[in-house]
């Protein structure tokens, strides 16, 4: 009965591997990882050059630590929103989806599979696109390295938060809307939202809709780069701990609704 | 209950556990805001002008890493009809006293080569009492004296020929040998709301759309100003420099008692915030400490016009203690004793 019960998790784990394997593969092979590595590349060239040259002072270090830093967040999260974006939608067009569901995988094994392995590549790229984008800056200032270890782990989780959203959305709506819609709620979500929190007067309905907003995830909270590059001390442990539960909820809440949907979804 | 069974209802426990804590979270994440913070390097006006006149920035033309730093460099653009100048206007002159005077060559040190200018018109309005002489009717202009440095070259320092020609054909120049033109600053207050609106914490930039406002001199936009300021106090309650301007333009509309409160609230939170004798750093600039005199004083002032003498003379004192010298105060505070 033990020997059983190892095999059906080992079998459950070779499935998630199996699925993960296609996910990076599939990564590998399209272009899109290496345009943002081109891109992030011509930015190093530039710090390069730049350095040749001379910085002139403090602040223009800053300005480019910054610049660098953001650039791979951004594009470490737009790689992994066109990577999620796709997995189902275009797996259920070229019907690739049916032979694998075809085998003892469980549709939410099959899910699961899906966001781990594409989490996993996201955060591949985050690693590599923010140590390119942080290292060959010089350090002419103060930055407190315990904020740059808080900064790694809340990306990491704001990018599984990303790729659980990515999902979800791509059982729902087409791809395309998708891919704007997330990409706008990452870049302007944060902004758009604290300024309406700013905004509400103390009123029953106006204070509903504030607590109503905090159910939209927020990326910005994640984002502490501009915090690093402010010269601003690390977290507070509590505080810390309740950003990641903060992402951890959200990624839980949309597997649970995303592997809902894809079970019930007619093929 | 079966295994299976008991496995089925944990799981789903679980699951109604999660939603129902999802359901709740707002109550903490709502207080969730670690990007909440006052200072900082990106809101440092000597950091902000020394990254902004680098070369780097120049290549960089209007991409920054923040949205008030990008707008603030529309500001510049705007005040100066769209001609791309390197940067050159001391901010903190322009948000302390409203000022707009020009730095010399950028330096590391800007402090070392401040170079300022006369108005068409009149001197700007310093702290106290002193009325804003109106502007000529139709003149909407303020002309300098002296041009600055384009980003443009001029024809003989630019080694490109006919495409630098061309661009100086297309684009806004004027060439810097001659005055430079600036506009009136209203299509700048746009600007300045955007930026607090992306940064709340952005002090200097409600300081100077508050100038801004006030430069139109209707009662209207006077009454904007102090909206816009209740704003900026309201997300950054401990600027004392905000309750010290409030405290100007309540008095400019003649509610001279919320004028004194304000000039009072602004002392107070100054006398706090000032280092031991008012030592100048990155954090106590040279123009807080102005702010903070003007504020003592003015509190003083106001309340020995529209309060007590009596009151007045404890205050005069209270902040010369902490001054430890101030001719002004000295001297307020011998009249009120032979009063």
């Amino acid at each position: 009965m033990s020997a059983s019960f190892d095999y059906m998790k080992v079998g459950r784990w070779r499935s998630l591997f199996i699925v993960g394997h296609g996910v990076f593969l599939e990564m590998l092979r399209r272009k899109d990882f290496y345009v943002m590595l081109i891109l992030i590349g011509l930015f190093v060239m530039g710090i390069f050059v730049i350095s040749v040259v001379g910085i002139d002072n403090a602040a223009t270090a800053n300005l480019l630590l910054n610049l660098g830093m953001s650039l791979a967040w951004f594009l470490a999260h737009i790689l992994t929103l066109l990577t999620a974006a796709r997995q189902i939608p275009v797996e259920m067009e070229t019907k690739t989806l049916y032979p694998l569901l075809a085998r003892p995988l469980a549709r939410e094994d099959y899910y699961l599979g899906k966001w781990m392995a594409v989490t996993i590549s996201g955060c591949a790229a985050l690693y590599l696109l923010l140590l390119l984008g942080w290292l060959p800056v010089p350090r002419l200032e103060f930055y407190d390295n315990r904020l740059f270890l808080q900064i790694v782990v809340l990306l990491t989780v704001s990018i599984a938060m990303l790729t659980a959203l990515a999902l979800l959305l791509s059982l729902i709506i087409p791809r395309s809307i998708n891919v704007v819609f997330i990409s706008l709620l990452l870049v302007f979500g944060g902004s758009l939202m604290g300024f309406f929190q700013e905004q509400t007067r103390r009123t029953f309905v106006t204070q509903m809709l504030k607590w109503f907003t905090a159910y939209i995830p927020d990326f910005s909270r994640l984002n502490l780069i501009t915090r690093y590059t402010d010269g601003i001390g690390p977290l507070s442990g509590m505080e810390f701990f309740a950003l990641i539960c903060y992402g951890v909820l959200f990624i839980v809440i949309a597997l649970f609704l995303g592997g809902y949907l894809f079970r019930r979804r007619s093929l | 209950m079966s295994g299976v069974g008991k496995k089925r209802t944990s799981l789903k426990t679980l699951k109604i556990a999660i939603i129902f804590l999802f359901l709740l979270s707002p109550a903490m994440t709502l207080h969730l805001r670690p990007n909440d913070y006052t200072g900082g390097r990106t809101r440092d006006e000597n950091d902000r002008m020394l990254r902004n006149r680098s070369a780097v920035a120049t290549i960089l033309g209007e991409i920054r890493s923040s949205m008030s730093d990008i707008m603030f460099y529309k500001t510049e653009l705007y005040l100066h009809s769209g001609v791309a100048y390197k940067l050159n206007l001391d901010y903190e002159a322009l948000s302390s006293k409203g000022q707009v005077v020009d730095l010399g060559k950028p330096t590391a040190n800007l402090k070392a080569s401040q170079v300022s200018h006369e108005t068409a018109t009149a001197k700007a309005p310093e702290h106290g009492h002193e009325n804003e002489p109106e502007l000529p009717k139709g003149e909407e202009e303020i002309f300098h004296c002296e041009g600055a440095d384009t980003v443009i070259p001029r024809q003989i320092n630019d080694f490109r020929g006919f495409i630098g020609d061309l661009q100086r054909e297309v684009k806004p120049w004027i060439d810097p040998s001659k005055p430079h033109l600036h506009t009136d600053g209203t299509e700048l207050l746009p600007w300045y709301r955007l930026m607090t609106l992306s940064d709340p914490h952005y002090i200097r930039g409600y300081m100077i759309g508050a100038w801004w406002l006030k430069r139109q001199r209707k009662n209207t936009q006077l009454e904007a100003a102090v909206n816009f300021l209740k704003e900026g106090i309201s997300n950054n309650p401990e600027a004392f420099q905000l309750y010290l301007m409030r405290g100007e333009i309540m008095h400019t509309l003649g509610q001279n008692q919320e004028a004194k409160r304000s000039f009072k609230e602004a002392a107070e939170l100054a006398v706090k915030q000032r280092p031991a004798g008012g030592k100048i750093s990155k954090q106590w600039t040279e123009y807080n400490e102005e702010d903070a005199l003007a504020s003592m004083r003015l509190a003083v002032f106001s309340e020995r016009e529209f309060g007590s003498k009596k009151e007045a003379l404890a205050l005069a004192r209270r902040y010369l203690n902490v001054l430890e010298h101030d001719a002004i105060l000295e001297n307020l505070i011998k009249r009120l004793e032979q009063k």
